[in-house]
């Protein structure tokens, strides 16, 4: 009886025990490092299942000379009835010698009761670097290059296709506008006696007089006499009337028996206009010559051998 | 050089025009100088118009609207405006006759062919628009009747540029029905010592009725013959085109400057003034230089003026001076 009393206590103590057995633990692979290494160390807390565990809180080292590199969420696994945390730390220890990880502390919560796990403390050692001394002392090395990632290129990738974009729009604007722009008129490119005696070629070449359009030839033959006189003696000259134009042709600008024949020109050309005169195809031929002969007297001479001559 | 129409109406013009030669002989009997104000007289007469005469006094404006009705033989009248004037004081009313026991017409001085309203702006508004409506419509109505005035009937309205105190002005629609706006400037020298030799002397010389209304009347007809080509009417229509919208014609600089611009009436004024101008000068065909000739006196009383272009002193003139410099001749 004695005996079966002292097997149900075992059994009962041991059920007990079972049921609310926890442990943490902390451990490392290998107990021999280089300084700068990365350590990983192994968090382990093994818990009944309606317990709740809370891990330590890591922050950017445990210690002045002990960092932590990183570390993983916390991984549960279900076992047997029990919960097995696990949370992977790397330190990274900047000390030489024998050195004491520290434990690590773990809070269940029991059905509102509130127990503390503390693991054990690691012992490792961290050796120096190997140094050959024998040879020359070598330059501090240069910043590790670390690839670019997509990430990090992304925004520069993003302002450089809009930059691109930008470029290609004002292009296409500019050179939409310029096209828009009216091209400079010949008037002003060639010299203007020059000019004037394409326009007069044109104007014969139309034989307006002779299809019986002798109102516009003389409109156009004046016109083009006008606008040479304008480009020539930068006279304003289509706002003019014939007296007023020939009255801006005073003595100081052109010498007045070249005045003669246009004046009479521009009369005519002002009865045809006007008063529907038709003069006859002689004065229509001789139109065209007097123009030209106006033009041939009054045209502006290049003047850059002269100079260069004159200069020698 | 040949022209058909144009060489037999050059032949009318030369016939009908004659008699101005010896009507400037006429009245350049009692008036010397002038020349500018006659010449516009005929013009308004001629184009069937009416005319604004502005200067100062005593620069013969009375006196040459007096010689040419005496020498085109017609009736003369003459008002003076005054602030106390009334409409029946021009157009006459109606008066009872208490013999016949009825209503008798009093015919009115307008009722003649040549009128001088002298200091029109002096009268207030109902007595000028009684005046600028007869003007306009060439009829008075007194009572039931209405009667039509006879032709050729002008009216010649003066005003004194400096004097402005006790006067009102004429309404922009008022002053529109005159076709032709002239300033008088002062007699050049010499003119004005033959006036004065004249005067002093005591020599006052008389104008004879030398041509009859008919022979005026005639020669509005021939006036309206007067060849006008399009091209010359696209330039009258240009100028008066380019005082309303200047900017169309690269005039931006009178934007700011012009309120309004010419009516229709100054299209048609301006259209009729140069056939005159042109008869005047003895042509069947209107040149650019007839436009250009009237375009002053019939413009400046049509374009308004901003605030602006008073700030900066600028006038009618000035707008009127640069349309022309800007406008392309055809």
């Amino acid at each position: 009886m004695s005996l079966a009393r002292g097997i149900l206590c075992l059994f009962l103590l041991l059920s007990f025990y079972c049921s609310e057995a926890q442990t943490a633990t902390a451990s490392t692979k290998q107990k021999e490092y280089t300084v700068g290494d990365w350590i990983p160390i192994d968090l382990f807390v093994s818990s009944a299942t309606n317990n709740k565990v809370v891990f330590p809180n890591l922050n950017d080292s445990i210690s002045p000379s002990i960092e932590i590199a990183n570390y993983t969420s916390i991984d549960t696994i279900k076992k047997s009835g029990q919960y097995e945390y696990h949370q992977l730390i790397n330190l990274i220890v900047f000390d030489t010698g024998q050195i004491m990880l520290p434990q690590f502390q773990f809070l269940v919560n029991n059905s509102g009761q509130q127990d503390t796990i503390i693991s054990e403390a690691i012992l490792i050692h961290v050796a120096g670097m190997k140094i050959d001394t024998t040879k020359d002392i070598k330059p501090i090395k240069e910043p590790l290059k670390i690839p670019y990632t997509f990430q990090e290129i992304l925004p520069y990738l993003l302002g450089a296709i809009i930059l691109l974009l930008l470029g290609v729009l004002i292009f296409w604007y500019l050179s939409n506008h310029r096209k828009k722009q009216t091209p400079i008129d010949e008037k002003y490119l060639l010299p203007p006696h020059v000019w004037a005696i394409k326009e007069l070629d044109k104007l014969m070449e139309e034989k307006l007089w002779q299809r019986g359009e002798v109102k516009s030839y003389y409109s156009k033959l004046t016109d083009i006499a006008r606008t040479y006189i304008e480009l020539r003696y930068k006279i304003p000259t289509m706002e003019k009337t014939t007296d007023e134009l020939m009255d801006s042709l005073h003595r100081g600008i052109i010498k007045q028996v070249f005045k003669k024949d246009l004046n009479d020109l521009l009369v005519t050309s002002d009865f045809v206009k006007f008063a529907k005169a038709q003069p006859d195809f002689i004065e229509n031929e001789e139109a065209v010559k007097v123009v030209k002969d106006f033009i041939d007297k009054t045209k502006q001479i290049e003047e850059e051998p002269t100079t260069t001559k004159e200069k020698k | 050089m040949e022209s058909f129409d144009i060489k037999a109406l050059n032949e009318k013009i030369q016939q009908d025009s004659a008699f101005l030669e010896v009507l400037n002989l006429e009245i350049g009997k009692s008036i010397v100088g002038q020349k500018y104000m006659i010449e516009r007289l005929m013009i308004a007469l001629l184009s069937q118009g009416h005319i604004l005469l502005e200067g100062v006094p005593g620069l013969a404006k009375t006196l040459a609207i007096k010689s040419l009705s005496d020498a085109i033989d017609t009736k003369f009248s003459r008002i003076q405006f005054t602030p106390d004037l009334l409409p029946a004081d021009i157009l006459g009313t109606m008066i009872f006759n208490q013999a016949k026991g009825n209503f008798e017409v009093k015919k009115g001085p307008i009722f003649s062919n040549f009128l001088l309203a002298d200091e029109i702006n002096r009268a207030p508004a109902k007595v000028q628009s009684a005046l600028l409506q007869a003007m306009q419509e060439r009829n008075v109505t007194l009572g039931d009747t209405t009667y039509k005035l006879e032709e050729p009937f002008l009216v010649m309205a003066t005003q004194n540029p400096i004097e402005q105190e006790g006067t009102y002005n004429l309404p922009e629609a008022q002053v529109d029905r005159f076709m032709l706006k002239v300033k008088i400037s002062y007699p050049e020298f010499e003119e004005e010592r033959q006036i004065m030799r004249q005067n002093v002397a005591g020599l006052n010389p008389s104008v004879r009725p030398i041509i009859s209304a008919q022979t005026i009347l005639q020669a509005r007809d021939t006036v309206r013959q007067v060849y006008m080509d399009e091209k010359i009417e696209k330039y009258i229509l240009d100028i008066i085109f380019s005082t309303r919208d200047p900017e169309k014609y690269k005039i931006d600089t009178l934007k700011h400057l012009i309120s309004y611009g010419g009516s229709p009436r100054a299209s048609i004024s301006l259209a009729m003034a140069s056939k005159s101008y042109a008869f005047i000068k003895r042509r069947g065909y209107v040149i650019p230089e007839d436009v250009r000739a009237v375009a002053h006196d019939v413009l400046r009383h049509r374009i308004g003026i901003t605030y602006e272009a008073e700030a900066e002193n600028i006038t009618q003139e000035e707008i009127i001076h640069t349309i022309l410099n800007r406008v392309e001749v055809p």
